[in-house]
């Protein structure tokens, strides 16, 4: 299941957020991405543009907040380079997923959203 | 004549047995209350939406195959960004019944900080960048 269908299913009993965080593979990285050429922002403002531009490109509806320049938000969920979690209405984790590119299952997700649902 | 035809038939089984135990179909025995095998209305709208079991019920006989189901989820794996083999936790980070980190960040829509110590209901966090 992609992400976009899984919030299409579930946005009426979830919250989602895309959180975007540090570029993995910017332009003058050791491996920069082939399927678009993008800058390391430097600036908050540089990375929310990216964020819409991200957001835009890959049709996503997920709201999406932007990480702070200081990646708080990637250290504290050591998310770099990608990662999903669910939070619980306790605000609790309630999933941890493994560290993208391997460990990134929207699969794995959506079995432990739907078994948070399902308990309710 | 009748040898090819068995492991035909073998193969076919198979696959239709590894396809239900792959991890696109997870959520399909999770939602599959009684074990038949198929969908109905009411076991997809225990949380899916309701409007889309029509859209997914493509022979229109009342129940989502799993022929149906395999159109509808479009497995992302295959090496796409979001797809990839399981490791699961692990490599740091907040674990399982640990409160959520203290963290507010801005919303690209309207600016406004979302607290995510304070969430209402359950909230996936989807972290990642463009590459």
């Amino acid at each position: 299941m992609r992400l976009q269908a899984a919030y299409d299913q579930f946005r009426d009993r979830a919250d989602f957020y895309w959180i975007y965080i540090r570029e993995a593979h910017p332009i003058g990285s050791r491996r920069p991405a082939r399927h678009v050429r993008i800058e390391q922002p430097k600036t908050f403002d540089q990375r929310s543009a990216v964020a819409t531009q991200c957001s835009g490109d890959l049709k996503l509806d997920i709201p999406v907040l932007v990480d702070g320049m200081d990646d708080p938000a990637a250290r504290a969920y050591a998310a770099f380079p990608d990662r999903l979690y669910i939070l619980g209405p306790d605000s609790r984790v309630a999933f941890q997923g493994g560290r993208g590119p391997r460990g990134f299952s929207v699969e794995e997700m959506t079995k432990a959203l739907a078994e948070l649902l399902l308990r309710k | 004549m009748n040898r090819i035809c068995l492991i035909a038939t073998l193969t076919t089984a198979i696959t239709i047995v590894a396809q239900e135990l792959s991890p696109a179909f997870t959520l399909f025995r999770l939602l599959d209350e009684d074990r038949n095998r198929t969908l109905s209305a009411a076991e997809w709208g225990r949380i899916l939406q309701p409007a889309d079991f029509t859209k997914v019920d493509a022979d229109k006989d009342g129940k989502v195959s799993p022929f149906e189901w395999r159109d509808f989820i479009r497995p992302s794996g295959g090496g796409g960004r979001l797809g990839g083999s399981s490791r699961p936790g692990g490599d740091g980070g907040p674990t399982v019944g640990q409160p959520a980190p203290a963290l507010k960040l801005k919303a690209l829509k309207n600016n406004q900080l979302v607290d995510l110590t304070q969430v209402r209901r359950p909230t996936v966090l989807v972290f990642g960048s463009y590459t």
